[in-house]
């Protein structure tokens, strides 16, 4: 999530209407301490028995983990973008993200009255 | 004093080999007793059984073929322009636990990011 954070301000920020949102298997204190130890600008969501990972298939039965797995759902709910494996550290991986992003929710407009 | 149906018999018996053992069988026990009824009986019962195999069988591979269809769509998770399953979870940020949980739907009109990833404290 260190990739995510580091690219929070230009790909999630910035004015968009964007919320990141990390799930893992993790409880929700552990997720809370992490966040808070990294200065991390997202939402953490606690999915402890992988239910919500099995629904998008991103979830490891064998490890009991959530593979790392990338999806961006636009404004009407509906599924925008996939990546499966998301390459956190390839900072390739987040071109084509930007691009979904921009598209689905471009930043503000500077207010050109002041 | 080949019978058309020795005939029949010969033919399938070469050229199918769904059921060769029965039909050889009563081939070669209709020379032995010249009881041509036998081997018309075993024909037919033979006929009859591969009839109901092939039946059971064709149930069963569509049966297969569906719950694999299903799956398959389970396994692969959404795909784009799917409405992304919806969830409540826990939620946490950087200022602790949240207090109302987290529910996908609450964020129409949003763009989210759900990032699904291994562990809390690990690298990435």
């Amino acid at each position: 999530m260190e990739a995510y954070r580091d690219q929070y301000a230009t790909l999630f920020n910035n004015g968009r209407k964007v919320t990141v949102l990390g799930i893992s298997v993790d409880a929700d204190t552990t997720l809370a301490s992490w966040a808070r130890d990294e200065d991390f600008p997202v939402l953490f969501a606690s999915d402890p028995g992988g239910k919500v990972g099995q629904s998008y298939a991103a979830y490891d039965a064998k490890n009991k983990l959530d593979n790392r797995s990338l999806f961006v759902v636009g404004p009407d709910g509906r599924i925008a973008y996939v990546t499966k494996p998301f390459k956190v550290l390839t900072p390739s991986a987040y071109t084509e993200l930007a691009a979904v992003v921009d598209s689905l929710a471009p930043p503000a407009k500077p207010d050109s009255t002041k | 004093m080949t019978s058309g149906l020795d005939q029949l018999v010969t033919e399938r018996c070469c050229t199918d080999n769904s059921h060769p053992v029965q039909l050889q069988f009563a081939f070669h026990f209709q020379y032995r007793t010249g009881d041509l009824s036998m081997l018309a009986r075993t024909r037919f019962a033979t006929l009859t059984i591969a009839a109901g195999t092939s039946l059971a069988l064709a149930s069963h591979v569509a049966g297969a073929q569906q719950a694999g269809a299903a799956a398959a769509t389970v396994a692969a998770g959404p795909v784009v322009n799917d409405v992304a399953p919806d969830f409540t979870l826990q939620g946490a940020d950087r200022y602790g636990l949240i207090k109302t949980p987290v529910r996908l739907s609450d964020y129409r009109g949003r763009t989210v990011v759900l990032a699904f990833f291994y562990q809390a404290r690990t690298k990435g």
